[in-house]
């Protein structure tokens, strides 16, 4: 199958990437650049485990076909830390037990950090708003909605 | 009991780091050089005759490796037990459900393989088909399985006491009918398998199991090997709740397609094959027949049980058995009789889920137990509370419990909830409430309970612990370290937990029955106290001291009362100091619970945990909408190990309990599962569930480590039946199948005239 260039940024870094049409952002980013952080638990959108900030917006990145990425400024799960240093929506999933299996845990990092990007002293109600595309099956989403109100709170951002 | 340095602490779990960056590789995430890609193909009916697979044009495809159908495997099947197994993992004559494994290519990626599966051609001679239970049980039904008259896989018959006399002296006798569906587990990691051959005929297989040391004697059994050409590797698991255990066809097919090619073989299930071919909770349609007395004691609990197996044999027998086990053992009663039958439909086979036949058996018992109490004006806290179980008690069928919070739970979650304040206060809003009794320590079902292990000290004191038990994100690697930490004196950091690798690590038989606390906890305690020893040992000679008058605390070695005169932890540790290293070793192995004798007598598990939850919902009466305004959760697990870790497991099996309750249903047509996607199977959201409120109750077990007993599989339980009761409480009707959706409460309320939302139990 033919391959297209697509350009894009991804944590900071640009890239140039070869892509077939039949790509998601989703492939590319796991596939192409190794960035396997970034889950895929349905390939349809319906589970937001491959949640991904792209300009801004949570987005499910297998929904993303490869070519429409091209131009966009996309941040991953693996973006959010510095050095060694973890980000503070990550710290707090760590510290309020909100991760079990781990595997819905990098979407749901991604869709609080836009949620918190936009409003950052939400409601629990716009925090549940914001995670109810994630879909979790381990924690029963109140510790996570905790760490969240915990970052907000304490104005971590 | 406050002297405790890591137990009972709230430690963060030793992956979680790994985890909230994505550094935790989970199956999806391994890629092994010149490695491929498989993919299964799948019957498209319920039943048939494979007359003929044509792989000539598969074969064919540029990029194509290997195809392989049930002629390219050995003729043996596998499942629960070696005895009873009846599924290949490309089955050979014969299709039994939409879903079969018949045919499984190895490509050089996704696309070439999905390709090469429809190149290839299968001939079917397609056979009647049956769904329902009841009708496979017909005398004229055809076989699914040949030779298996009225397609039992299984019957279980329990007597005990004296039925009749029972009847006879009870005051009211209830009977009703309650009904189960199937739910699927929905992890959010998809079933997966990666194979590889080595030239020395190894294989290493990384697998999505709960069970490395079972699934490698299956694969050894599957694939004629001897274990120890087989290792396999848990990985990181995105969710098991008994979906996982033990071994998945395509375990089987990987393996079998990495021989055949000598390359790495992937193959992953998609969502919509994890759904299409979902290993079910076993659904359950369970008679109920209850005598009581006036004053509420519970005199006699009989049911017929009818399960709904699916096609092959798995656990439905045991599932079933325990389900028995449990609806004669929740709450005192003198007498009971349960007849089971467990039956083949052409559907996909049931597995193992969260609670092991106890969802489906107390939501029977829990809801009728609501009815009873209304009869007799009763408050329903108070008939439990009547009949709960209690520390020394040995049930009718031999349950020794050895302790029991039981009591505590009811109380503790009533009053949290406000249950008198609220109960038949507000219109349209209703609280219920509903138990559970589980094993809290695996049991002796399939015949064993054990768990060993081994740590090793390194020269700074730290220490290498190697355990088979799985850490699904329940987090049983932190409590293990917790245990191990406890015992020798460290901080959590010093453990380094090496789990799920059966070539590391001595055997365990997993994560299944709420054990691995109990369990392995014991081992791990056991190896711990067993480096202790030998630390004290050369401290003792060290300090010119006795062991005796030692302790050990903060990597610090003292005599009892002195603990400034100290010696370093490191410097015992160290391989310098005496050239003799330590090596713990523990073993345990559960003589409490017994193997049942035919009649079904036996003490099942080594340790028995309770629960009770209480939930108040709000009923729209003109959408039948339930909306779940608070939930309280009271477990009784002997010790909180870690808080977090036991909060979460609360939280999230009543999550999971709402979804059993309310929303997931398999839904098949014609035998095939149309339902595929979390669009049309709905699990609950964070918009779904409403805050839930935790309360642990520490019955302090005399066998567990440090009191502890198991939790995992127990929040799940009483779910359902608290909400159904809720139900009742706010618009009065009764639901008695699963999920209770806002049709049935709506054809109900319509039915019975009450659609002004008057309640008829005010109590």
């Amino acid at each position: 199958m033919k391959k297209y260039v697509v350009s894009l940024t991804v944590n900071g870094e640009k890239f140039e990437i070869l892509a077939k049409s039949t790509d998601t952002l989703l492939d590319l980013l796991r596939s192409n650049l190794g960035l396997t952080g970034t889950k895929r638990g349905c390939n349809t959108g319906e589970c937001g485990a491959c949640t991904v900030i792209m300009d801004g917006k949570a987005v499910n990145s297998c929904l993303i076909l490869a070519l429409d990425a091209n131009g966009r400024n996309v941040q991953t799960v693996e973006g959010l830390t510095k050095g060694d240093k973890l980000h503070p929506l990550q710290e707090a999933f760590v510290q309020y037990g909100a991760i079990q299996c781990g595997y819905c845990t990098p979407g749901m990092i991604m869709s609080a950090k836009a949620l918190l990007d936009e409003k950052p002293d939400p409601t629990e109600n716009e925090i549940r708003e914001a995670i109810s595309g994630n879909l979790c099956r381990c924690t029963g989403y109140q510790k996570i909605v905790i760490a969240i109100l915990h970052v907000s709170r304490e104005g971590k951002l | 009991m406050s002297d405790y340095q890591v137990i009972g602490k709230n430690i963060p779990k030793i992956d979680a780091k790994l985890k909230a960056t994505g550094q935790a590789q989970f199956l999806p995430d391994l890629k092994l050089p010149q490695m491929l890609y498989g993919k299964v193909l799948r019957s498209p009916i319920a039943h048939g005759k494979i007359l003929h697979v044509n792989t000539a044009r598969a074969k064919k495809l540029i990029g194509v490796k290997a195809v392989i159908t049930g002629e390219d495997i050995p003729d043996i099947p596998f499942g629960f037990s070696p005895a009873t197994a009846n599924k290949y993992p490309l089955e050979k004559k014969r299709v039994r459900f939409v879903g079969d494994e018949v045919a499984a290519v190895a490509a050089i990626d996704q696309d070439v393989a999905e390709e090469a599966i429809g190149l290839i051609n299968v001939e079917y001679d397609e056979l009647p088909a049956i769904f329902s239970p009841e009708e496979a049980m017909q005398s004229d039904a055809i076989q699914i399985h040949e030779g298996t008259k009225q397609n039992l896989a299984g019957t279980i018959h329990r007597e005990f006491g004296d039925i009749k006399e029972a009847f006879k002296t009870s005051d009211y006798i209830f009977e009703d009918e309650f009904e189960t569906q199937a739910v699927a587990h929905c992890c959010l990691e998809t079933q997966g398998s990666l194979a590889s051959f080595d030239y020395n005929g190894k294989l290493t297989l990384w697998s999505t199991t709960q069970f490395t040391h079972v699934l490698q004697d299956m694969l050894s059994n599957a694939l004629c090997m001897p274990p120890r050409h087989i290792r396999v590797i848990k990985t990181h698991l995105g969710g098991g709740f008994g979906a996982r255990m033990p071994m998945d066809s395509i375990d089987g097919i990987a393996a079998f397609l990495a021989k055949k090619t000598f390359k790495p073989v992937k193959i992953m299930n998609s969502r919509e094959e994890e759904f299409g071919t979902n290993r079910y909770r076993y659904p359950m349609t369970i008679h109920l027949k209850t005598g009581v007395r006036n004053d509420g004691t519970f005199l006699v609990r009989c049911a017929k049980i009818i399960t709904d197996n699916g096609a092959y044999y798995n656990q439905g027998v045991s599932v079933t058995s325990s389900a028995i086990g449990k609806l004669i053992g929740l709450y005192r009663v003198s007498s009971a009789k349960v007849d089971g039958y467990i039956v083949y439909t052409n559907k996909s086979w049931g597995a193992a889920f969260r609670g092991y036949g106890g969802p489906q058996a107390h939501f029977a018992v829990e809801s009728q137990i609501d009815m009873i109490a209304e009869k007799i004006r009763m408050d329903p806290m108070d008939i439990r509370l009547k009949n709960v179980n209690q520390r020394g008690d040995k049930t009718i069928h031999g349950w020794k419990i050895t302790s029991c919070g039981f009591k505590e739970c009811i109380q503790k979650a009533t009053k949290l909830a406000g249950w008198k304040k609220k109960r038949g206060k507000f219109k349209n809003r209703g609280i219920g409430m509903a138990s559970v009794i589980h094993t809290g320590g695996g049991s002796r079902q399939s015949g064993y309970n054990f768990s060993s292990v081994v740590l090793k000290l390194k020269n700074d004191g730290s220490i290498d612990l190697f355990t088979q038990s799985a850490d699904l994100g329940q987090g049983s690697n932190t409590i293990l370290g917790q245990i191990a930490a406890e015992v020798l004196g460290l901080s959590i950091d010093d453990i380094n937990v090496i789990s799920s690798d059966t070539d590391l690590a001595p055997p365990d038989l997993g994560a299944r029955a709420s054990r691995q606390t109990f369990t392995t906890g014991l081992a791990v305690k056991f190896a711990a106290e067993d480096a202790k020893k030998q630390i004290l040992s050369k401290a003792a000679k060290a300090l010119n001291s006795d062991t005796k008058v030692l302790a050990i605390r903060d990597k610090k070695i003292y005599i009892k009362g002195r603990p400034r005169k100290a010696l370093e932890l490191h410097k015992i540790a160290s391989i310098y100091f005496d050239e003799n290293p330590i090596i713990g070793k523990g073993i345990y192995i559960d003589h409490i619970s017994t193997i049942s004798d035919p009649n079904g007598y036996g003490n099942f598990a080594p340790a028995y945990i309770f629960g009770c939850q209480v939930i108040e919902v709000e009923v729209d009466h003109e959408t039948g909408y339930v909306k779940l305004l608070n939930v309280v959760a009271a477990h009784d697990l002997g010790r909180t190990i870690n808080l977090a870790c036991a909060e979460g497991q609360i939280e999230g099996g009543v999550v999971q309990g709402i979804g059993f309750a309310l929303t997931e249903k398999t839904v098949w047509e014609e035998g095939e599962i149309i339902n595929t996607s979390f669009l049309g199977y709905k699990i609950p959201t964070a918009l779904d569930v409403p805050s839930i409120k935790t309360i642990l109750v520490e019955s302090n077990d005399p066998n567990g480590p440090f009191g502890a007993k198991g939790l995992g599989e127990a929040p799940i339980v009483p779910t359902a039946p608290a909400i159904a009761n809720a139900i009742y409480n706010a618009v009065g009707v009764r639901i008695k199948t699963l999920p209770i959706t806002p049709e049935k409460i709506l054809e109900e309320l319509e039915k019975r005239g009450k659609k002004d939302g008057k309640k008829i139990n005010s109590y």
